[in-house]
Parts: C-alpha cells; sequence; structure tokens
C-alpha cells in the first residue's frame, strides 16, 4: 500500500462521514500551499495553479490527484536546540522557546481502527502539546498565529484542521472553501491563521525524516520575523508545527512554540 | 578525488540474490489460503475480539488468540481506486482496494477489490463482496491468491477459467 492510498483511505473514510472534503475543497489546499511556496525561494513546488489544473492533473488514487500530492523529495533540515540556562549564558538574541511539545500513537493498521476518518493520535498529541503550553484545545484557532501541518497530502490537511482543533469535526472542507479570497479568514496567508506559510510539504517537497525539522525551524523563522517574503502577521508570538509518520500515519507530534513576546503574554 | 581528470570507471554487472522468508506465525493464513481457500482469523482467548488478519496476540488486551475461520463474505468499510503503484502491480490498473470487514470479523482486512465495472459508487461504504480465489495451480500462499468482487458479479467471476470460488 502506497502512502496515497494510505492516506486517501482516511480521507475517504471522512468523506464517507461528514460529505467532505470535496475534490474542489482539496485542490484549494493545493492551490494555497503550491501559492505559499511562490514566495519561499527553498521551496521545491511553487506554482501559481487554479482549482481546474488540481481536478484536471494525472489521478493517483481516487480521489487524489497528482497535484494533491507532495512530491518526495530529497533534503535536510536543522535545528539548533538549547537549554534555558544555555540560552541566556550564550545571550542569544530572540531566542523561539519549545513550550509544549505532544506526541501520541494510534493503531498503526487502518483496518484495527473504530473510526477510520481522523486520526486520534492528532488529537492526543495536540492536546498533550496545547496543554503544556498552558493553551486550549477548544480555542486555539484564536491563541497561535500560525501552523505549519503535514500536508503530505491535500485531504490530510483538511483533516488536521479539525484534529488539532482549529475547527469542530466535519467542518474542514467547509473552512477552506468558504474562506477562499476572503482576506482576514480561514487557512490563507493572509487568513485568521495560516496554514503551511512556507509552502508545506506539498509546495516546498516532502524530504521524508526532515520535513518535521523543516515545518519546526519554519515556524520559528516566523516567530523570529524572519520568514521573508512568506512572513504573516505576528500578534500572539506563538505557533504549532505538526509532522505526521509510520505506517498508516499512525505517528504524530505536535510542538508549539513561542517568542519572548508570546510568554510575556500568558 | 579534487584532481580535476578524475574519471569513474564503470562496469556493468549484475547481482542474483536467490533468498527465503517466513510468515512466521501467521503461516497458518496462508497454508490454508493456499491449500483450501480458508480465510483464518483469530479470536482473543480473554475478551473474544475477531481479528483479521489475523494477530497472534490480542492488540487490546495483549492475550493470546486461537485460530478460527471466517465466511468469504463481507463488507468494504472504505475504498479507493488505484491508478499509480508500484512495480509489481502497475500492470493491473486501476483497480480498487479496500478494507473489508468479513463477516464475524471486528477488524478490516486490506484486499484488491474487482469489479467489472469500477466506479467509486461500485465499491463505496456498505458494498457487500465476496472472496474470489485463484484456481489450485496458481495459488501460492499470498495475498495475491485472492481477491473481493461486488456479490453481485461473484457467479461472473468465479465461472471464468483462472478463478474459483471458496468452498
Amino acid at each position: 500500500m502506497m502512502a496515497a492510498s494510505s492516506y486517501v483511505s482516511m480521507v475517504n473514510a471522512h468523506y464517507d462521514e461528514f460529505g467532505n472534503p470535496t475534490e474542489e475543497q482539496m485542490a484549494l489546499v493545493s492551490i494555497k500551499n503550491h501559492g505559499n511556496a511562490m514566495n519561499n525561494p527553498k521551496a521545491q513546488s511553487p506554482m501559481e495553479i487554479t482549482v481546474q489544473d488540481v481536478l484536471n492533473s494525472r489521478i493517483i488514487c481516487y480521489p487524489f490527484k497528482m497535484l494533491d500530492c507532495c512530491l518526495y523529495s530529497e533534503a535536510s533540515a536543522a535545528l539548533i536546540l538549547a537549554s534555558e540556562e544555555k540560552v541566556k549564558e550564550l545571550g542569544v538574541d530572540n531566542p523561539i522557546w519549545i513550550t509544549g511539545v505532544g506526541a501520541a500513537n494510534t493503531d498503526c493498521f487502518i483496518g484495527n481502527r473504530e473510526s477510520m476518518g481522523r486520526l486520534y493520535s492528532n488529537i492526543n498529541a495536540a492536546k498533550v502539546a496545547y496543554k503544556m503550553a498552558g493553551l486550549d484545545y477548544d480555542n486555539i484557532k484564536n491563541q497561535i498565529d500560525l501552523a505549519e501541518l503535514h500536508d503530505a497530502f491535500s485531504g490530510q490537511e483538511v483533516i488536521s484542521y479539525e484534529e488539532l482543533g482549529f475547527v469542530p469535526f466535519g467542518e474542514g472542507g467547509p473552512w477552506i472553501e468558504n474562506t477562499y479570497e476572503k482576506p482576514g479568514m480561514g487557512p490563507w496567508i493572509d487568513g485568521e491563521l495560516p496554514c503551511c506559510p512556507s509552502g508545506g510539504l506539498i509546495g516546498c517537497g516532502h524530504a521524508v525524516g526532515a520535513t518535521g525539522i523543516m515545518s519546526t525551524g519554519e515556524a520559528a523563522l516566523q516567530l523570529r520575523g524572519d520568514a521573508g517574503k512568506h512572513q504573516v502577521e505576528i500578534n500572539h508570538g506563538r505557533a504549532i508545527s505538526h509532522s505526521i509518520g509510520g505506517p498508516g500515519a499512525a505517528y504524530a507530534a505536535v510542538i508549539v512554540m513561542e517568542n519572548e513576546e508570546g510568554l510575556s503574554k500568558k | 578525488m579534487t584532481d580535476k581528470n578524475f574519471q569513474a570507471h564503470e562496469i556493468r554487472d549484475k547481482i542474483k540474490i536467490d533468498y527465503k522468508y517466513t510468515y512466521g506465525s501467521q503461516s497458518k493464513f496462508f497454508i490454508d489460503l493456499m491449500s483450501d481457500k480458508k480465510l483464518q482469523g483469530t479470536k482473543c482467548k480473554k475478551c473474544g475480539k475477531v481479528w483479521m488478519p489475523p494477530r497472534v496476540g490480542c492488540s487490546d488486551c495483549f492475550e493470546d488468540t486461537e485460530w478460527v475461520e471466517l465466511p468469504h463474505s463481507g463488507q468494504i468499510m472504505v475504498s479507493t481506486i488505484v491508478w499509480y503503484t508500484t512495480s509489481d502491480f502497475i500492470q493491473k490498473i486501476p483497480y480498487g482496494i479496500a478494507f473489508i470487514k468479513l463477516d464475524n470479523a471486528d477488524t478490516a482486512l486490506l484486499q484488491g477489490v474487482f469489479s467489472e465495472n469500477l466506479v467509486p459508487s461500485k465499491i463505496k461504504k456498505g458494498q457487500r463482496v465476496k472472496a474470489v480465489f485463484k484456481t489450485a495451480a496458481d495459488r501460492e500462499g499470498k495475498m495475491t491468491d485472492f481477491f473481493f468482487v461486488p456479490e453481485d458479479e461473484y457467479e461472473a467471476w468465479i465461472n471464468q477459467e483462472q478463478y474459483e470460488g471458496g468452498k
């Protein structure tokens, strides 16, 4: 079973339960992330595309088309981690603090899951990370400035909106559709909660194993104001990164990061 | 290796490797599939949960399980149609794959679903399916020894020369 057919099983099960994400809603994720990558010089797949371009691209496994899928890539990413004491000793300017970490597993085999349309590992990892950072799962959308998600496939990003607490279950597809071309709303780069402003895995390429580090590094750049042309507005001083791995996408990790301003606001 | 005139000399060669592996404690599933067209699941001795694919130990309560033969019919839990795949299967695209819960089983098996009219609505959630097997001569004790078809196409499939129904 390929990664695409593994993820598509979850997306199709979600569709059976909630009637979304539709092919058009998934195409909007593709437009957003390929589009965001236009402003990221390190991205592999910057593209200005339309819904029709996505729908017309080669089918991979129903209903995923080629432009719904990230590209498998070869790349590296790195973070420099240090203890609070070391940061102070070295006098690091503008450090980004990791204030919440959550990791969780679910059944590796999708056939064992009672509810195939959602990843409980995402939900549990998010809840643990938010709690550690003193944040509220039910109000997280209003407490962070951006999220770098694991958008290996467009439909998976839509489901992640729900699992990570941005919108209630079943409302992920409508969230991106109803906010398209409405500044200040939705997961768009100028939206209420920009998701994958870097372009994510769809826009940047998926260097398996390095992407979680990439997403976390991207969120740190944003909080520092160093994201260049894809910089989003930082008001809370807080961001999350999210990564999935393992057979059946069973393993999930969520990291909450804050800059000095974010810490001082709590 | 910093020499600008360095040139690697390449020889084209071949490596041939014969090897075998076992299915370990799940071997019975494959042996009974190959020999008798049986679909063997396992049942937890403590909680009674029926696992298909079979699990030697119950993933819920970690107790031992025992073998239990399951019916050849079940229903689709979720499916997709594959148009791009690995080299082993690329000749067969498009084909359906689905998580199928056999009747009496508590978990779902991942297996190919074939149809004379392969459209998403034909293999959607809740569709009743039945197992079709390769003939004895073609069965190797592998997952590709059988596949599922929609129940209303079952007779047409098992009447083909290269396939047969279960017992």
